[in-house]
C-alpha cells in the first residue's frame, strides 16, 4: 500500500488549491458551463427526440408510454380524448365508453385516456398538442386538477417537459416558474443527452388495454389486500341532469382554490389550443370523498366566466350521485380522498355516461 | 429544502464562532469554547434532521418529548465518547496490550451501533421510537471510530501529545470531518491548532475550495446521477446491455463528485478556522492499477488502514511463515484489509464483495508486478512501465475494473434483480 501516485499529493502545504493548474480549472468550468448553457440551445422537437420525450418518462409516473403510441403511431381520428391528470386517469372506464359508443356509432369507436400522476395541467397541454398536431380529435373530455399546484413545473412535468419544449408560451410564463422549467432542463440533460447517442427501448403499455386509464394497475401504491370489490347499481340519470353549464348557479360550488400562475398559462393555453382547432372541449367534474353529501356541484373556479370558454360540464351533485348508498359504501369506491378505485371507476362512468354520449352526440350533429 | 437556509446560517456561525473561540488567548477556555460549539451544533444539526424548524407545530413542540429524546440520545452520545477519552488517559502509554483497550473502544462502539443493530431493536421497540431516531443521533460514529482509535496509537507512540478533555472532544465533534472524513489524524488537528496564530489563513483559497466543493456536490454530482444504476434502471422500462456500462461509468463519477466535493467543503471550511485537514483525493481516474487507485481515493482511509492493519499484520505473517512465503503474508493482509474496508463501507454482503473485488485487484497488481521484475528486469521493468500504449490500456483497465466494481457497492440484490429484469426480460 505505498504511494504509488507518481504525483504525490505536498502535504506540506494548509490547503492546497482547488486546481492544480488554468487548464484544470478551464475544463471545470466548461464541466460546469455546458450543462447549465446547453438547455437554452438544444430543441429536442427538432432534435428527433419528440418521442424520446414521452419515453424518458419512468413508467410510475404514467401512462406515457401509451399517449406516445397514441400520438406517434395511429393516424386515424379520435372520436373521444379524456384528459386530465391521476383523478381522471383512475376515475374513467374508457372501455365502458367505448363499447357505449360502438353500439350508437354502429362503427369501432376510438377513445383515449391521456392521464398521468401527480395533479398538474402542464402535461395534459403539452400531450393535447402533441395529439393535435399527428391526429383529429372530435371531442375532448377533461377533467381540471382541483389541489396541490406548484408554482413551476408538476412532479409528472419536471421529468417531461423542457424549456424549449413549449417556446409558444414560455414568454408569459412568470419568472419563477421559468427558472424552475430551465432548472429542470438542466437536471434532465444527461437523460436527454443519453437518448440522443441510443435509442430507449418502451415496453408494451399496462394501460394499453384499458385504453389508457388506470383501472386496473392498482397503482398509487393502493393496497390490493384492503381492496373491496362492490358493485352498487349506477344511478340512472338522464343526460339534461348531467350536463350542464356554469350559468345555472344553484347547481354550483365554487371552493375558490386558485391555480398557480405556472399552471394557469397552460390551463388558459390548453382552452384555447382546443378553441383555435374547433374541437368541442367538455368539463367533467369528478367528485372527491369529502364532498359525498355535498347538494352542490362543487368546483375550483369558474372557468367558463374566468376564460371566456363557452364549455359544457358534466356533472352531477354527490349527493344525488351517491343517493341510496351507505357511508361505508361510498368509501369503498374510493382509493383515497380523490380517487376512485376500479369498484367507484365502474359507478361513475355508468352514471356520467348518458351525458358524455349526449354532449357527443351533439357535436356530431 | 426549507431547511437550507437554517444549515446555511447554522454553517457561518459555526465557522465564525470556531474561528473566534480558536483565536482567544487562553488556550485551555479557547479549547473548551471550540468542542463546547462543535458539540452542541452537532446536536443542533442533527436535530435539524428531524424537526422543520419554520413550523409552527415544531414552536409549540419546544421541550417536547421527541426533543427533550433527543437530546438525552446526544448527551449519552458524547458521554460514550468521553469515557473514551478516560480509557486514553489510563491505558494509551500503558505497558502491554492495555493499550488495545482504548484503541478498541471506538471500534467496539461503532461495531455495538451499526453492525450489532438488532440489540438495540428491543429498546426502539419498546420506547416506540421511529427506526431512525437513534441512527440520527450517532451520525459520524463510522469515521469517528476510525479518527479515535487512530489517536490512541498516536498518543502511544508520542507523536503527540497527551490531548486534554476539550481537545479530544473538539476532535472527536470537529464537525467539517465528521460526516464523510476525510479521516484526519489528531496530530495534523492538534499542530495546526497549536500554530493558529502563526499562520496567516488563505482565505481566498479555502473559499474557493468550499465553492468547487459545492458545486460538485450540489451541481455536477446530481446530474451525473442521472445516469446512475438509479437513475437509468427504476424507470420501469426494459434496457440495452450498454445501459450497464453507462450506469457504471457515470456512478464513478458520481461518487467521486459527490464525495470529493463533500471533501473539499470540509478541508475548505477547516482551513477558515485555522485547522489543517488532509487530503483525500488526488485524482482517482488516473490511477494505473487498482493499488494505485487506493494511493489517490480515499487517501485517509488508505493511511489508516495501512498504519493500523497491512504493516502490522504483514510484519506478524512473514515472521510466522517466513520470508520465503512474503508474497502469501502481503496477500493474506491486503485481503484482511480490503474486508474491514468493504464492512466499514456498509451492512451488507455487497459491501463484503465489493471489498474482495479491490482485494483481487490490487493482489493481482503485486503478484503481477513482481512477475514482470523476474521477467523483465529493473531496467525492463522501468521502460514497461513509461512505455504510452501501456500506459493507456492501464488506465482504461483500472477505470473499467474499479466502475463495475463500485456496481457492487451500489446495488443491493433488489436493485441487482431490478437491473436483469431490466436487461434480459
Amino acid at each position: 500500500m505505498s504511494n504509488a501516485g507518481s504525483d504525490k499529493i505536498k502535504t506540506t502545504e494548509f490547503v492546497r488549491p482547488a486546481f492544480d493548474s488554468y487548464a484544470q480549472a478551464g475544463f471545470f468550468l466548461l464541466l460546469v458551463l455546458v450543462p447549465l448553457i446547453v438547455p437554452a440551445l438544444l430543441d429536442r422537437r427538432n432534435a428527433g427526440l419528440e418521442k424520446a420525450a414521452y419515453e424518458m418518462v419512468p413508467e410510475d409516473l404514467g401512462a406515457f408510454s401509451f399517449v406516445k403510441n397514441e400520438i406517434f403511431e395511429k393516424n386515424d381520428d379520435l372520436d373521444i380524448l379524456f384528459l386530465g391528470s391521476s383523478v381522471m386517469f383512475a376515475g374513467i372506464d374508457a372501455a365502458e365508453v367505448r363499447d357505449s359508443l360502438n353500439r350508437e356509432l354502429g362503427r369501432p369507436a376510438k377513445i383515449a385516456v391521456f392521464g398521468h400522476y401527480f395533479n398538474s395541467i402542464d402535461v395534459s397541454y403539452v400531450q393535447l398538442r402533441d395529439l393535435l398536431e399527428h391526429r383529429r380529435v372530435k371531442m375532448i373530455v377533461y377533467s381540471i386538477p382541483r389541489s396541490q399546484f406548484t408554482e413551476g413545473p408538476s412532479p409528472s412535468g419536471v421529468r417531461f417537459i423542457r424549456y424549449n419544449d413549449v417556446p409558444e408560451l414560455t414568454p408569459e410564463l412568470p419568472l419563477q416558474g421559468k427558472l424552475s422549467l430551465y432548472a429542470s432542463s438542466v437536471l434532465n440533460l444527461p437523460k436527454d443527452l443519453l437518448s440522443l447517442t441510443r435509442r430507449n427501448l418502451e415496453p408494451p403499455s399496462p394501460f394499453a388495454e384499458d385504453l389508457g386509464a388506470d383501472v386496473q394497475q392498482m397503482a398509487m401504491g393502493r393496497d390490493v389486500g384492503k381492496f373491496v370489490r362492490i358493485e352498487p347499481p349506477p344511478p340512472g340519470f338522464e343526460a339534461s341532469e348531467l350536463v350542464g353549464s356554469t350559468d345555472d348557479r344553484s347547481k354550483f360550488r365554487f371552493s375558490k382554490e386558485t391555480v398557480s400562475d405556472y399552471q394557469k398559462v397552460f390551463l388558459i393555453r390548453l382552452f384555447k389550443l382546443a378553441s383555435d382547432k374547433k374541437i368541442p372541449l367538455v368539463l367533467l367534474n369528478i367528485p372527491q370523498l369529502h364532498e359525498k353529501r355535498s347538494p352542490k356541484i362543487i368546483g375550483l373556479d369558474d372557468w367558463a366566466r374566468e376564460y371566456g370558454v363557452e364549455t359544457e360540464i358534466i356533472g352531477i351533485a354527490p349527493a344525488e350521485l351517491f343517493e341510496g348508498l351507505a357511508d361505508s359504501e361510498i368509501e369503498k369506491l374510493y382509493f383515497d380522498e380523490r380517487h376512485f378505485n376500479q369498484n367507484g371507476n365502474e359507478f361513475f362512468t355508468r352514471a356520467v355516461l348518458p351525458g358524455i354520449l349526449e354532449v357527443f352526440r351533439q357535436n356530431e350533429k | 429544502m426549507l431547511n437550507f437556509p437554517v444549515y446555511a446560517l447554522t454553517l457561518i456561525v459555526y465557522v465564525v464562532c470556531s474561528r473566534l473561540s480558536l483565536a482567544h488567548s487562553g488556550p485551555r477556555t479557547s479549547m473548551r469554547l471550540f468542542a463546547a460549539g462543535n458539540v452542541l451544533t452537532f446536536g443542533w444539526l442533527t436535530l435539524l434532521t428531524q424537526v422543520d424548524p419554520w413550523s409552527e407545530t415544531t414552536i409549540r413542540d419546544l421541550g417536547s418529548s421527541a426533543i427533550l429524546r433527543h437530546i438525552a440520545l446526544v448527551g449519552s452520545y458524547v458521554a460514550l465518547i468521553a469515557f473514551g477519552y478516560v480509557l486514553v488517559r489510563r491505558f494509551a502509554r500503558s505497558d502491554g496490550g492495555a493499550s488495545w483497550i482504548a484503541f478498541f473502544y471506538p471500534l467496539l462502539l461503532l461495531i455495538v451501533f451499526k453492525y450489532l443493530y438488532f440489540l438495540w431493536q428491543p429498546i426502539v421497540k419498546i420506547a416506540n421510537w421511529e427506526p431512525w431516531v437513534l441512527g440520527a443521533a450517532i451520525i459520524g460514529l463510522s469515521y469517528m471510530a476510525f479518527r479515535l482509535s487512530y489517536l490512541v496509537l498516536e498518543v502511544r507512540n508520542e507523536t503527540v501529545e497527551m490531548p486534554t478533555l476539550s481537545e479530544y472532544l473538539g476532535f472527536a465533534f470537529f464537525l467539517p470531518t465528521m460526516l464523510v472524513g476525510p479521516i484526519n489524524p489528531f496530530r495534523e488537528h492538534q499542530s495546526s491548532i497549536r500554530a493558529i496564530e502563526d499562520r496567516e489563513i488563505p482565505y481566498g483559497r479555502c473559499l474557493m475550495r468550499v465553492l468547487v466543493g459545492l458545486t460538485k456536490f450540489l451541481f455536477l454530482a446530481n446530474l451525473a446521477n442521472q445516469l446512475t444504476y438509479s437513475g437509468i434502471f427504476l424507470d420501469g422500462k426494459p434496457h440495452l446491455l450498454i445501459d450497464l456500462g453507462i450506469a457504471a461509468v457515470f456512478y464513478y463519477f458520481f461518487l467521486y463528485l459527490n464525495f470529493s466535493g463533500f471533501c473539499d467543503i470540509a478541508i475548505g471550511i477547516a482551513g477558515l478556522m485555522g485547522i489543517k485537514v488532509r487530503e483525500n483525493f488526488n485524482n482517482p481516474f488516473a490511477a494505473r492499477n487498482v493499488k494505485e487507485f487506493w494511493n489517490r481515493w480515499h487517501i485517509t482511509l488508505s493511511e489508516y488502514t495501512k498504519d493500523v492493519i497491512f504493516t502490522p499484520l504483514s510484519k506478524v505473517l512473514i515472521g510466522k511463515l517466513g520470508v520465503r512465503h512474503a508474497n502469501s503474508a502481503i496477500a493474506l493482509s491486503i485481503f484482511t484489509v480490503f474486508l474491514v474496508i468493504g464492512i466499514w463501507h456498509g451492512v451488507g454482503w455487497n459491501f463484503v464483495l465489493f471489498g474482495l473485488v479491490h482485494a483481487a485487484g490490487v493482489v493481482s497488481n503485486h503478484l503481477y508486478t513482481v512477475f514482470l521484475k523476474r521477467r523483465l528486469g529493473r531496467e525492463g521493468y522501468k521502460s514497461y512501465n513509461n512505455n504510452r500504449l501501456v500506459n493507456a490500456f492501464a488506465l482504461l483497465i483500472t477505470f473499467a475494473y474499479v466502475a463495475f466494481s463500485f456496481s457492487v457497492f451500489a446495488n443491493d440484490r433488489a436493485m441487482m434483480g431490478i437491473i436483469k429484469n431490466a436487461i434480459f426480460s
